[in-house]
């Protein structure tokens, strides 16, 4: 093999072999932090969820409830200490004005929910859910 | 030029074919992602164009040119792959060295495989062929094996099981991802699963020592792409996903050559 050809192939190799073994920042193809650093025994991960309660049964948004309304989990995420806080209020009128799944008929009320899920002592996972508040639909469509 | 097929050796025939469709898909993931790369080249590249006195823009239009340009031209002018990748690398800088921060390392991991392919392309005349598509195919694999270095780097502490669940609790908090509770939902089950992603990964590099094992960790790898796609919603087939097209065009070439053969035999 010419010399210019060894160096070339062998420095293209040699070069990405380094970049994968040395955690060096900064060098295409070194990082990989997405799914590389290992977790501890955690409590659990929450999120906010909104559900329609009617006289007969609790109705859960789903995702496509949110997303057709332009809304995300992170916008009230970011109320999650504070669920009085009166923007959840604000977000969620705004939203229920827009959205189109009450053609059938409107709930009593809408509630903010913290669902939790994490290991329990065994490792398996487990659910739980807190209702954060409950507003009634009518304040919300004033 | 007249470009005739039966001239060519199967590996320059693998080259050219992966080269057409490699950079049909690049140029239609840029394309199709321009509003969003419009917002985020320009910190990205803004001092590295202002000092060639060009708008950040200008650059990425001159890219999405000069990709079906070099397609054309690279029977005379292959080296226009490494302008391509120059390109790229000052487009996308932030991406490529992984500078974008936490929320975006997943374009990181697309894009400098992209950068780094580019760069093997370009150097075609000189290496030959077969030698380009041994490095095309070494960047796929070994992009496997730092994926398995950066896991292991803390020990075995990743094959805890807890990882494994944290990642998938967390992905379909965000995404709605089916199945990604169920599959770890027992602790046993998630250690288990860990070290069936990370052993491959760890062993990738016996892939180079045989032709048949290279085949099965290429075959594993794509099958775990596809359930990390489905069951995570891992976006790995833009850009990065590409580049398993080197193993695609083989597969062709290897089955042209057989039909060629049997109509010679005939």
């Amino acid at each position: 093999m010419p010399k210019l050809q060894a160096v070339i192939f062998y420095g293209f190799i040699g070069i990405q072999l380094v970049a994968a073994v040395l955690p060096i920042r900064d060098w295409p193809l070194t990082d990989y932090p997405m799914f590389s650093y290992p977790r501890k025994e955690f409590f659990g991960i929450s999120r906010l969820a909104l559900e329609d309660v009617f006289n007969e049964n609790v109705v859960t948004w789903s995702h496509a409830d949110y997303s057709s309304v332009g809304l995300n989990d992170a916008k009230l995420q970011a109320y999650v200490n504070d669920v009085n806080n009166p923007r959840v209020f604000e977000i969620i009128a705004d939203k229920i004005k827009h959205t189109g799944k009450y053609t059938n008929g409107t709930p009593n009320a809408i509630r903010v929910t913290k669902i939790t899920t994490g290991p329990d002592s065994e490792g398996r996972l487990k659910t739980t859910k807190e209702v954060l508040r409950e507003i009634e639909f009518k304040e919300l469509s004033k | 030029m007249k470009l005739n097929l039966k001239n060519y050796q199967s590996n320059e025939l693998i080259l050219l074919l992966f080269s057409w469709l490699y950079a049909a898909a690049i140029f239609w993931e840029l394309h199709r992602d321009t509003a969003f790369h419009m917002n985020s080249i320009n910190p990205s590249c803004g001092i590295m164009t202002a000092s060639l006195g060009v708008h950040p823009n200008g650059i990425y239009y001159l890219l999405l040119t000069l990709i079906p340009l070099s397609l054309l031209l690279q029977h005379r002018f292959a080296w226009l792959w490494g302008v391509c990748a120059a390109l790229y690398f000052i487009c996308l800088r932030d991406f490529v060295i992984c500078q974008s921060g936490p929320e975006r390392i997943y374009m990181a991991w697309n894009h400098a495989i992209v950068f780094w392919v580019f760069l093997a392309m370009s150097t075609q005349k000189i290496l030959g062929a077969a030698k380009t598509v041994t490095l095309i195919k070494f960047l796929l694999l070994i992009s496997y094996f730092a994926g398995g270095i950066a896991k292991v780097r803390h020990g075995l502490e990743w094959m805890n099981g807890w990882t494994l669940q944290y990642y998938f609790l967390q992905r379909h908090i965000d995404l709605n991802t089916p199945l990604a509770v169920e599959m770890v939902s027992n602790l046993q089950t998630a250690k288990i699963l860990s070290w069936l992603v990370v052993l491959p990964e760890i062993l990738v590099p016996l892939a180079f020592l045989n032709k048949r094992l290279e085949w099965v960790f290429v075959i594993s790898f794509f099958i775990f792409q596809i359930i990390c796609w489905y069951v995570l919603k891992l976006k790995w087939m833009h850009y990065y996903g590409w580049t398993y097209l080197i193993y695609f065009s083989m597969v062709l070439v290897w089955l042209f050559q057989k039909s060629r053969q049997r109509k010679s035999l005939l």
